[in-house]
């Protein structure tokens, strides 16, 4: 399932995909697949991300 | 295998060595959860090739179908295994690492030693009906081969996708 609001909350910051993973420390195809809904991140990846983007978890990652 | 076949191999493999390891010093490649866990699945699959491969070749052999010497057939059963390693983790973005690199360079470096190694083939390939020794460029050629075109292919979708985003 894709994952828009990571898309969004990205996209709201100005942030290409590329600047993304680099705050992260991913390559951009990961970023990618995650927003595709082609992989999974880790807990971990997770967090990383909603610190980069000042998100929380729930607002990310969460499916109701 | 003569002697005059192992002392190149025995020098490509040492100069190989030595610019690994020497790469290996400067800097430390860094790959993602993901690149990990995909290159992990091609290890697999590489693995299962080369077990399928051997046991094909055990099978021939059994049928007294001797397509070649029994280490030709070694050196080509790897090889084949390694070019399927490197072609679905390039494929799976999970061969270059996390950081920007210089793909043209590889994929130039890649078609070079392809043609290299296809020259070298021009000799004679079959003796006595079996497959010469120089079926080892011709192969390794075609491995280049692939995995340059891989690596093209793959650059040209990620060129799309970047543009996409």
């Amino acid at each position: 399932m894709k994952n828009l609001r990571l898309k969004s909350a990205r996209a709201a910051l100005d942030l290409s995909q590329q600047q993304l993973a680099e705050k992260v420390g991913v390559s951009r195809q990961t970023i990618s697949a995650i927003e595709k809904g082609d992989y999974n991140p880790t807990v971990n990846l997770c967090i990383a991300i909603c610190k980069a983007l000042g998100k929380t978890l729930d607002e990310l990652f969460w499916e109701e | 295998m003569t002697n005059n076949v192992i002392l190149p191999i025995v020098l490509a493999a040492a100069a190989v060595l030595v610019v690994v390891l020497i790469r290996t010093k400067k800097q430390e490649k860094h790959y993602d959860e993901r690149q990990l866990l995909a290159r992990n699945a091609a290890f697999k699959t590489a693995f299962f090739t080369l077990v399928s491969a051997c046991f094909i070749c055990g099978f021939l052999d059994l049928l007294d179908i001797h397509w070649a010497e029994a280490s030709i057939q070694m050196f080509l059963i790897a090889l084949l295994a390694i070019t399927v390693f490197v072609c679905i983790a390039i494929f799976k973005d999970a061969y270059f690492d996390a950081s920007k690199r210089n793909r043209y360079t590889f994929i130039i470096s890649v078609f070079t030693l392809a043609a290299l190694n296809l020259a070298v083939t021009m000799v004679t390939l079959w003796q006595d009906g079996n497959l010469s020794s120089q079926v080892y460029y011709l192969f390794t050629s075609l491995c280049f081969c692939a995995v340059g075109i891989v690596s093209i292919v793959k650059t040209v979708k990620d060129k799309k996708s970047e543009d996409e985003v």
